[in-house]
């Protein structure tokens, strides 16, 4: 059921509290609500509806049970006051404030509960998704595109969870930007714990968003439904690594359902958590090379789509200011990897300096490149030295007590 | 008739002379031993009428009566078996009057009358020494041990015949004293340690273990499975310097007080790799028991304590460790008393970053975040606090174990340990302190004097790598120790970047967001 269909049935404002009803039922996603919509017409009815004719409208297909127990044992309307009364909103599918974007999904939720606001519909909206136990390299390139995104005044969206997205959103809040996290649990409910300081600062700058309502707890069933809110809220879904069978590829699928932009990091061939990236580059994905092109990007396809689509769209499109002031930026057409620009180091430190990468190495890993390139080697202590000096002046980064990362901009 | 003959107790790793007094008096027969005499003590009795019947002599039915003085200090020990004995032989005139004077005697004795083997006849034989005791008898498994003590004369005893032989007689033939000279023992003993050789490439781990080795800085090594830390641990003891004289008798003291003297030495002369097992109680690995008894720590005493796989110790046994790490030795407490074993050791340990053992390697590890923080949680921060350097192993590839490159070998590594502990004796000479790893803070200004550019660098350091006050310390006392390796009285920045790249800071696995 898409937005079109909902808003023919002419659901008002005084069907909040039935609408709010049905959402709070706990299906996983959103069940069999289009399907009940359809038969009763609006969510009033279906409240109002027998048990038998509930049970018939389900069918086989989905167990009556949940919704009527819940109907039976729930006061809705002290429930509906007491989230009234609480710091947590909601928003409606058929009301203006919803998110656009979101709105225009298959089967958009009927309502969503949040913390601190809405994403603006005339930002632009990046979704950074990926590994929970992510490497080294997926953390240095989602702390990088995050703090992009968040310098340029373009939204995160994300899944708040361990790993890239955790990463992704810190970055951004903390460049200044603002950041969006989607629940699967319910608003009020920060999963997991260690994040808690990230949800803190979420409700300041940006907000945190669920489809179910407050005090659900959290169940592995929620999260593909959630995932489904993440891409739809976004512009483009960037995935910085994903092994190959994982809940990050789930996510990529409703996007492409949902036609969002898919961009994906590449990863060396026989890295585990790149093979979903490379994976999914494979098979048509954009390849993600930089903050800076994927922004340009951004700037280019999505400067039409919204003067076109949304209604605020005119304002919107001044307030965003690309730094790129020509939409023919494309940079990844005469791409030269990252070796453009290289700190002012002298010849020894330049040179150890080259043979860091975004993998962690040791010290006598970079000591035998030297002995294959036949320079003159310093020795592992040597080496260790310059290494720690260039930690020190912030160009490279000491990963854990023996490996050692160069480190972004 | 009354007598007193000269034996010995165990305290802590000292020996205190005991008068073992014996009355034989007419009344109702009895035997009675007091003087705060333990259940080893008592049973003493029945060993001692046995042994002396079935050695031909019988005990008169008399009133007879053993004080063990001084009557407060307790006494657990089964040594004072032969004492017991030759003080009823005086007392019952069997023995001359004065032949038993001026020897102190040690051992068990079996209902035959075989003398066996007690614990801490190195410490006893001391005491005597410096009780201005001529001769002691002990038990013959004991006498090498013994008798190394200059200037007393022991003589080892198989069984009680061969004791009243002697003493009746005083023939040296009867009981030859023995002799043993350390200094040959040093020779002969030189152990067996691997070599530092077969240890290819881990250079960085073979720098650390030189640091550690060369101010006695504790050390932590972490790396996936196979990557060699035992290995390393394990050759550390051959590049500490050879144990002295002194320091060889307070080992062998040690390890005769807790009866683990190997069988057939006289003297531990090389310094002991102690690796328990992480099962190990905190009382078995500090010392301890209804009768204390010195712990694994007290073994490794100026040796090497190795724990590997340190987060699966229990946590009673790890922190336990704190005390002796900072005073050096372990007091026990019991009841009436208290005793004290010294546990000056180099504690090296090692771990897996994460229970599967291959973090931060994501194509090995799937263990999640969680996970990985639980498992570093359980070494608790005061722990890590004494640790000084935190070096990372990688799994060895093939090529390294086939390549021509050696690196250093435990005759190199143990030359330079040399050189800082040369430079360590001259520099702490009077003071309090022996090795860098134990500057006091407010002794540091004046030991780790800074230049200009030092300073600027350990500012620097101190804000990048969000330091504690303990570890910007740490990073000194380790400069400390590689600028005396280098031989140079000056710490250099070259000194402090490297101190600063073993700093432990377990932060490293943690603070992912």
């Amino acid at each position: 059921m898409n937005i079109d269909e909902i808003m023919s049935l002419g659901i008002g404002n005084d069907e909040r509290v039935y609408a709010f009803w049905l959402q709070s039922v706990p299906w996983i996603g959103q069940g069999p609500i289009p399907a009940i919509l359809k038969a009763f017409g609006s969510p009033r009815e279906a409240f109002l509806a027998s048990d038998e004719k509930i049970a018939q409208v389900l069918g086989k297909r989905t167990d009556p049970k949940a919704l009527l127990t819940y109907r039976r044992e729930n006061d809705i309307f002290e429930k509906y006051d007491e989230l009234m009364r609480s710091n947590i909103k909601v928003s409606f599918v058929w009301e203006k404030d919803y998110p656009e974007r979101l709105r225009y999904i298959p089967d958009p939720p009927l309502a969503l509960f949040y913390i601190g606001r809405l994403p603006e519909n005339n930002k632009l909206s990046v979704a950074v998704i990926g590994a929970r136990q992510c490497s080294d390299y997926g953390e240095m390139l989602a702390d990088e595109l995050g703090e992009s995104l968040g310098k340029n005044n373009i939204n995160v969206i994300s899944g708040m969870a361990f790993g890239i997205d955790g990463i992704s959103q810190n970055a951004a809040v903390s460049a200044g930007g603002s950041s969006f996290g989607v629940l699967g649990c319910g608003p009020d409910i920060c999963y997991p714990d260690s994040n808690y300081g990230l949800y803190e600062k979420l409700k300041t700058s940006g907000g945190i968003l669920s489809s179910y309502p407050p005090g659900t707890q959290v169940n592995a069933k929620f999260f593909p439904p959630r995932n489904r809110i993440v891409s739809g809220l976004a512009d483009a879904v960037v995935v910085i690594e994903a092994r190959t069978r994982s809940g990050t590829l789930i996510t990529v699928d409703m996007a492409l359902e949902q036609g969002r932009d898919i961009y994906a990091a590449p990863g060396r061939l026989g890295d585990e958590l790149s093979s979903g990236t490379n994976g999914l580059i494979g098979h048509g994905a954009r390849i993600y090379l930089s903050p800076d092109i994927l922004m340009s990007d951004l700037f280019e396809d999505h400067a039409l789509i919204m003067t076109e689509g949304f209604t605020e769209a005119d304002a919107c499109l001044h307030a965003i200011k690309p730094t790129y002031n020509t939409p023919s930026d494309r940079r990844h057409r005469n791409y030269t990897g990252n070796a453009a620009e290289e700190p002012d180091l002298d010849k020894s430190h330049l040179e150890i300096y080259r043979l860091l990468s975004y993998f962690p190495q040791s010290a006598e890993d970079i000591e035998e490149k030297m002995r294959k390139k036949k320079s003159d080697s310093p020795g592992v202590t040597g080496i260790c030295l310059m290494l720690m000096e260039l930690c020190l002046e912030g160009h490279a980064v000491q990963v854990s007590p023996g490996q050692f990362c160069k480190k972004t901009d | 008739m009354f007598t007193d003959t000269l034996s010995a107790t165990i305290q802590g790793i000292n020996a205190l002379i005991v008068h073992v007094e014996t009355d034989i008096a007419n009344g109702l027969p009895m035997f009675n031993i007091v003087g705060s005499a333990g259940t080893e003590v008592k049973e003493a009795r029945d060993r001692v009428r046995s042994a002396l019947k079935n050695n031909g002599i019988t005990i008169p039915p008399s009133r007879i009566t053993i004080n063990l003085s001084p009557g407060s200090l307790r006494k657990d020990t089964t040594a004072f078996d032969l004492p017991i004995c030759i003080g009823m032989l005086t007392a019952m005139e069997y023995l001359p009057e004065e032949s038993a004077e001026g020897i102190l005697f040690l051992g068990e004795i079996g209902l035959n009358g075989e003398i066996r083997p007690v614990r801490g006849v190195l410490p006893v034989v001391m005491a005597a020494k410096s009780g201005g005791i001529k001769e002691c008898i002990v038990p013959a498994d004991n006498a090498s041990e013994g008798s190394i003590v200059p200037g007393i004369t022991v003589r080892g005893a198989s069984d009680l015949k061969r004791v009243i032989d002697y003493l009746i007689s005083k023939d040296d033939s009867v009981l030859p004293a023995t002799h043993t000279d350390p200094e040959s023992l040093f020779n002969e003993n030189a152990g067996v340690i691997p070599d530092f050789d077969e240890v290819r490439g881990q250079e960085r781990a073979k720098r650390a273990t030189v640091i550690s080795a060369a101010g006695f800085h504790s050390l932590l090594m972490t790396g996936p499975p196979g990557a060699g830390k035992s290995m390393i641990a394990r050759r550390i003891p051959g590049i500490l310097p050879p144990l002295t004289l002194p320091e060889s008798l307070e080992l062998t003291s040690i390890y005769s007080v807790a009866g683990k003297m190997p069988k057939g030495k006289a003297l531990i002369c090389t310094r002991s790799f102690q690796s328990p097992h992480h099962t190990i109680t905190g009382q078995a690995l500090v010392g301890g028991g209804p009768v204390p008894m010195p712990g694994i720590i007290s073994l490794s005493h100026r040796s090497v304590l190795f724990l590997d796989e340190l987060p699966e110790f229990g946590r009673d046994a790890i922190e336990s460790l704190r005390q002796p790490l900072e005073e050096k030795s372990i007091r026990i407490s019991r009841i009436r008393y208290t005793v004290e074993y010294p546990a000056d050791f180099l504690l090296i340990s090692a771990m897996n970053p994460c229970p599967c053992g291959y973090f931060p390697d994501r194509n090995r590890c799937r263990c999640t975040e969680n996970e990985i923080n639980r498992y570093l949680g359980r070494i608790s921060g005061p722990i890590l606090d004494r640790i000084d350097l935190c070096t990372e192993l990688k799994s060895v590839e093939m090529k390294d174990m086939t390549g021509k490159k050696i690196g250093l070998k435990t005759s190199d590594m143990s030359e330079m340990v040399e050189k800082a502990r040369k430079m360590q004796e001259r520099r702490y000479k009077g003071t309090k302190y022996r090795f860098n790893s134990e500057l006091k803070a407010d002794d540091m200004d004046e030991v780790c004097q800074l230049g200009k550019k030092e300073s600027l660098l350990m500012e620097k350091l101190y804000k990048e790598f969000s330091l504690s006050a303990r570890s910007y310390h740490r990073i000194l006392r380790v400069s400390r120790t590689i600028a005396d390796i280098e031989g140079s009285e000056e710490i250099s920045t070259d000194h402090l970047l490297e101190a600063a790249s073993f700093r432990p800071d377990l932060e490293y696995f943690r603070n992912r967001k």
